[in-house]
């Protein structure tokens, strides 16, 4: 290595941190002008790219630890060969393949079919199991299902909270009450909430796991909202509050150090 | 590899063409399907190394999406659709991953649950990937993550250092660290892996 003087150091350790992205083809003119007038004179840096290169395409034919997708068998840490078609799905015509698979999906599962099995809320390791497999059943046909209802983004958890209350059946609670508004029964068996505006949330929240019950309790009460769904297996709650103190009550929560997402669900509100 | 780079392995980052996006803005589902296919591939990927629990990936795929879907009328183009898109999926996975407390998956036969080799590890070249990917698994996320963007999915160190939201140094000396690491196990375990 001719690193004789600190200028040639330099231009030996700058083009070292350069090199995997010389490899891959991603450096700008200047970059690749530095590294290549280095290489030229340097011949450690020239093995080194060798061994760049090799390292590069070793981790790009690597088998993809992917999980199952959306068509695909959906049992996860069992699909090499899901994972490896995953990993290496980079040509249009694979895409394309993958793409109408997706949408047969889609359509099949928007078709009437038997309930799926209730979610397990209680026993964590079945509840991760059962959530990866719905996961990997779902992909577009969920994601689909999320923008063809009226509303913002943030209803994909409330859309979440409706299926899990369906799942663990007859739950009833009575929700607190607030002075301002009283509390309506609601079962969570119900209806879409959506149909009741009486009972419709309008906010999603996400609190921190650390978060105690008493907190979570007082900071509901502090900005008067109401629990209409929830905890989801994202630990997600709809809440209600007076349409009219909803923006503040938003504006409160996201500034809760206990509170991860605060968003609005109302159809006709944007972001 | 004939000019001396590595040929890339993408062709699904080419950003999308401003149609599709001025259709996705316009709450075109077919338009954004298009989309949510030509992402899924790569984010899956890009998810499931970073976060290493594959169960929660398909839930922060749909987040990111989603968050496409709502957002990208705000998206100017000051960076490419793919580095804005990857940047709102490593922000979901950082907070899931702070919120979430299950172990990482290592059932899942690509995070080396057992050192005994599979039938395809037999061979060199099965030996050579079982060796790197029980290297990947022993980096830091944000190291292994730096890996998969720049050899995977071919991003620059500037577009990576905007999705982590960190310097571009740090992207270097991160990239520079995990691969001296990688070839040092590549070295030992394989040493005809070059």
């Amino acid at each position: 290595m001719p690193a004789s003087s600190p200028s040639d150091r330099e231009m030996h350790t700058e083009t070292e941190l350069l090199l995997p992205w010389y490899a891959t083809g991603r450096l700008d003119a200047e970059d690749r002008k530095t590294v290549e007038a280095h290489l030229s004179q340097c011949e450690a840096c020239r093995a080194l790219l060798a061994e760049e290169l090799a390292l590069c395409e070793a981790v790009i034919a690597m088998p993809c630890p992917t999980p199952a997708v959306a068509e695909r068998a959906p049992v996860p840490g069992a699909c090499p060969e899901a994972c490896s078609e995953a990993g290496s799905e980079v040509d249009s015509e694979s895409r394309s393949n993958r793409r109408s698979g997706a949408f047969s999906e889609a359509f099949s599962e928007l078709a009437p079919t038997p309930a799926p099995s209730p979610v397990s809320m209680s026993v964590p390791p079945a509840q991760t199991q059962d959530r990866a497999r719905r996961h990997a059943s779902g992909g577009w046909a969920r994601m689909r299902h999320s923008l063809s209802r009226p509303r913002k983004p943030a209803v994909f958890l409330a859309a979440q909270a409706a299926t899990i209350a369906l799942a663990v059946g007859a739950v009833y609670w009575k929700a607190p009450s607030p002075a301002a508004q009283p509390a309506p029964y609601r079962t969570l068996s119900a209806a879409a909430p959506a149909a009741d505006t009486a009972v419709a949330g309008n906010m999603v929240v996400v609190f921190r796991p650390s978060t105690t019950e008493a907190r979570l309790r007082a900071t509901l009460r502090d900005v008067g909202a109401q629990i209409v769904a929830g905890p989801t297996s994202a630990d997600a709650y709809v809440l209600r509050v007076a349409p009219a103190a909803r923006d503040a009550a938003l504006l409160r929560l996201r500034a809760d150090s206990a509170v991860l997402l605060a968003e609005a669900i109302d159809p006709d509100r944007t972001r | 590899m004939a000019d001396g780079h590595v040929r890339h392995a993408q062709s699904w980052k080419d950003d999308a063409d401003a149609a599709l996006i001025a259709r996705v803005v316009a709450r075109d589902q077919g338009a954004f399907q298009e989309l949510y296919d030509r992402y899924r591939p790569p984010l899956t990927r890009f998810l499931t190394r970073h976060t290493r629990r594959p169960a929660m990936v398909e839930e922060l795929l749909n987040d990111t999406m989603l968050a496409v879907w709502n957002q990208l009328a705000g998206f100017e183009g000051h960076s490419k659709l793919s580095t804005w898109v990857f940047t709102i999926a490593y922000r979901k996975a950082a907070r899931a991953l702070e919120r979430n407390d299950d172990p990482v998956d290592t059932d899942d036969p690509d995070y080396g649950a057992s050192d005994a080799p599979g039938p395809e590890e037999t061979t060199e070249r099965g030996q050579t990937h079982a060796a790197l990917r029980q290297a990947l698994q022993r980096l830091s996320s944000d190291h292994r993550t730096v890996v998969d963007l720049t050899y995977f999915h071919q991003m620059g160190y500037r577009e990576i250092a905007e999705i982590m939201d960190c310097p571009v140094d740090t992207v270097k000396t991160r990239m520079f660290h995990a691969r001296k690491y990688l070839k040092k196990i590549l070295s030992g375990t394989s040493p005809d892996w070059l």
